[in-house]
């Protein structure tokens, strides 16, 4: 085992708080869920709800500036804002909370400066995540199991993750080191995720009511803009597979019944109404304006099963051959749903998040 | 004619039975095998029955011996219920699994040996209708020879050194196995492995496919300068692929007619005649820089090499069985209902020279038996080289007659009905 340089690990401690060496820190405190009821702790509870606060109206966009400085109250606050998102007992909140923790750290790990982060990373990698990984030459700094490289690269969406495009050597999988904090970001978000799934349902002290239910509202209207009708953004805005989908419909081409699935299933979900969703099949050869509304009504969910399809994932469009350039164009999204979530969110959406925080706070 | 009757599976499953019965004792034991599933096909039947657990090898032979099926097989999975129905079966892992079969490739001897058969009259026939009975329930029938069997041994060594140089598998962990049919398969028991998922398998599967590959990351791309791009010695397909490159542009150089072919196909007439001397230029190391005059021809020139020698250095596999957490694959060791041979592991050393139409007839010679065969192409078992036969009586070794049978070509020739 690598030995590890304690001013490093003293400095990733304060930074880090998940960390098992913080773990044990805090509970050498001796600290009870119920001691933050003293009103002399009230700014750690503060902190811990402001922080989960944070993760469910950002998500991965976070406000920068934050949470860089290392502070006594980073660290006590830490297991009680887990508290608090196990007690809002909602798997997004997990997600979501999850997601925003790692982009932070993946962003404190980019500004550990010069040989330092090497150490850094293998010591995330091989003490907190369990996975096997050593140093290499440049170009690549590390090289990673193949099992676990997988486990970590499997739901990054860009082409350069796949296996069949990386260097593979005798078990091992090279990667530079931009890609190695992208990979140890990734698997954080696990640990976090799995941490939160292990501590269950938590019942909510009567100190903490008040924040739950603030943190409760904020989640519910998060929900609601995520699932409510999204601003409609023109074609242009829309996954170049679906732009693709659109052009092909338009122009009469013939499209697969998967395709027609898809483009439909997108359209509904952006809130166009059946009747403009049916409009688009009009120049298909075989159209008859009854099978089209029906078929449409039907993906809806207004017909048959009444389950509203989802709209594919990239995966899945790839698998079908409708994925255009393998996804260069889209910035590792996972879904049609999310390119089109962040055009939107590029085109206004941040007005509506700094509306949401002024109301929550 | 699909079994033929009664009479041939009591035939073929006595010879099973006595070949279990008699000194078959040290089978393939897959590991952990008391939490994985087993199933077995009876002579005749076509449902399988499955959802079976075994404890230890002794109740495998005891199957293998009391039941003596056509087919065996085993999860590739292991499970905390491995007899429980399958949503209950609580998956734990599974073997890496990979299944190479003559059936996918195309070799050339396909259309000498594959034929058609009338299930009712036993006509070899060649179009939609049998032209003596008139009927049009006909079975095409897949034929295996030596050619067959050699490019599925090719298409396993790659995937030997794949898993061996690129995934860094030990042999200790490998079980080849000859299909007792047209092919190998291979299971990689590692416990790093054992846990992965579909997601995850796909991965290896396109990585061993080379399917979804983008060139350009690995380095091979337009306008690159000289010392540019892949090297001989780089790992993974950067090697692979400009190892196979320069072979490609030997070849080329020697006027190799597939190589012009393949390569004219892709660029055209012109293209290829200005390859014909990068070879020299390649001797050191790879110039993706000199592949032809203008840099629009070099563009195509190296997308084409690469293409080419993708496709020349993946390896053909079956690439649902692997994704497959819960298949259900042969068991290694045990007779292969659809021919009598054995589904022999090999050891990973003996790859190279091992032939399976000798080393898996497991059935004996005794008793020669008198068969009535529909038709059967010139085929060979251990040093023997038997037929053509066509609507003909012949007295075949037990493991040629039973072949012939298993088959679905023939069936005994002093049948009372
Ligand atoms: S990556 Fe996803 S969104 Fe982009 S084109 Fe492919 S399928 Fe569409
Ligand atoms: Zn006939
Ligand atoms: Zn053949």
């Amino acid at each position: 085992m690598t030995s590890y340089d304690p001013y490093l690990l003293e400095t990733m401690m304060s930074q880090l708080p998940f960390l098992r060496q913080v773990r044990e820190y805090v509970r050498s405190l001796g600290l009870q869920l119920s001691d933050f009821a003293d009103p002399s702790m009230s700014r750690f509870t503060e902190a811990a709800a402001r922080r989960v606060e944070e993760a469910l109206i950002y998500g991965v966009r976070q406000p920068s500036g934050r949470g860089l400085q290392p502070s006594e109250e980073e660290v006590i606050s830490y297991p009680l804002a887990m508290a608090l998102v196990a007690m809002l007992s909602s798997p997004k909140a997990v997600r979501r909370f999850a997601a925003s923790e790692a982009e932070r750290y993946g962003r404190i790990l980019s500004t550990i400066a010069g040989e330092r982060i090497r150490d850094v990373l293998l010591y995330l990698a091989g003490e907190v995540l369990g996975v096997e990984a050593q140093a290499e030459k440049p170009p690549y700094e590390f090289r990673v199991a193949v099992p676990q490289y997988l486990r970590l690269a499997v739901g990054l969406n860009e082409p350069r993750w796949k296996l069949v495009n990386r260097m593979v050597h005798r078990g091992y999988v090279y990667v530079t080191r931009p890609e190695m904090i992208t990979l140890v970001k990734n698997g954080l978000e696990h640990h976090i995720r799995r941490r939160l799934e292990e501590m269950g349902r938590v019942d909510v002290p009567q100190f903490l009511e008040p924040y739950v239910e603030r943190l409760k509202k904020i989640l519910e209207k998060m929900e609601w803009r995520r699932t409510g009708p999204l601003s409609r953004l023109g074609p242009e805005s829309w996954p170049p597979c679906m732009q693709a989908l659109r052009a092909r419909l338009l122009a009469g081409e013939p499209v697969s019944h998967f395709g027609n699935f898809s483009a439909a299933s997108f359209m509904l979900r952006i809130g166009m109404t059946v009747e403009e969703v049916v409009e688009m099949y009009s120049q298909r050869g075989d159209f008859d304006p009854r099978i089209a509304r029906y078929q449409v009504e039907h993906i809806a969910g207004l017909k048959g099963s009444r389950t509203r399809y989802s709209v594919p994932r990239c995966s899945t469009m790839q698998t079908h051959g409708l994925c255009i350039e393998n996804g260069r164009l889209c910035g590792g999204v996972r879904s049609p749903m999310e390119y089109y979530r962040r055009m939107a969110a590029a085109k206004g959406g941040r007005n509506i998040d700094r509306k949401a925080s002024q109301e929550s706070g | 004619m699909g079994f033929g009757g009664q009479a041939e599976v009591a035939y073929v499953q006595s010879l099973f039975r006595a070949y279990y019965q008699k000194g078959y004792s040290n089978p393939y034991i897959p590991p952990q095998m008391e939490r994985r599933e087993y199933g077995y096909m009876l002579f005749g039947q076509r449902t399988m029955v499955r959802h079976l657990s075994l404890k230890d090898p002794s109740q495998l032979l005891d199957l293998l011996k009391n039941v003596a099926p056509a087919h065996v097989y085993r999860s590739a999975a292991i499970y905390h219920y491995p007899s429980a129905p399958m949503e209950e079966k609580g998956w734990i892992g599974a073997d890496l699994i990979f299944d190479i079969d003559a059936d996918h490739l195309e070799t050339p001897c396909k259309a000498s040996h594959d034929f058609r058969l009338c299930t009712s009259c036993g006509l070899r026939v060649s179009s939609d209708r049998c032209s003596g009975c008139g009927s049009d329930q006909l079975e095409d029938v897949k034929w295996v020879c030596d050619i067959c069997l050699e490019g599925a041994r090719a298409e396993l060594i790659k995937l030997l050194e794949f898993m061996e140089v690129d995934l860094g598998i030990r042999r200790e962990s490998m079980v080849v196995s000859f299909s007792g049919n047209r092919g190998y398969h291979l299971a990689v028991y590692d416990e790093r492995f054992l846990g992965l998922g579909r997601e995850e398998r796909q991965e290896i599967v396109e990585y061993l496919t080379g399917a979804n590959m983008d060139p350009s990351l690995h380095g091979l791309e337009a306008g690159l300068e000289p010392g540019e791009g892949p090297d001989y010695s780089d790992h993974g397909w950067r090697g692979r692929i400009a190892r196979q490159s320069y072979t490609i542009l030997s070849r080329l150089a020697r006027g190799d007619e597939k190589t012009v072919k393949a390569l004219e196909g892709l660029l055209g007439h012109r293209i290829v005649q200005s390859l014909k001397t990068s070879e020299d230029f390649w001797r050191e190391r790879p110039r993706w820089d000199l592949l032809g005059g203008r840099a629009e021809t070099r563009a195509k020139a190296l997308k084409a090499l690469v293409a080419l020698s993708v496709e020349s250095e993946k390896t053909h596999i079956d690439t649902v069985v692997t994704t497959d957490i819960h298949r259900l694959l042969r068991m290694a060791d045990t007779l292969n209902g659809k021919t009598g041979l054995k589904a022999s592991t090999i050891p990973v050393e003996r790859v190279e020279e091992y032939d399976p139409l000798r080393e898996a007839v497991a059935i004996p010679a005794h008793p020669e038996t008198r068969i009535r065969i529909a038709y059967a192409p010139r085929f060979r078992l251990g040093e023997e080289e038997y037929g053509p036969y066509s609507d003909e009586e012949a007295k075949l070794p037990a493991f040629a007659a039973s072949y012939l049978i298993c088959r679905g070509v023939a069936r005994l020739a002093e049948r009372r009905r």
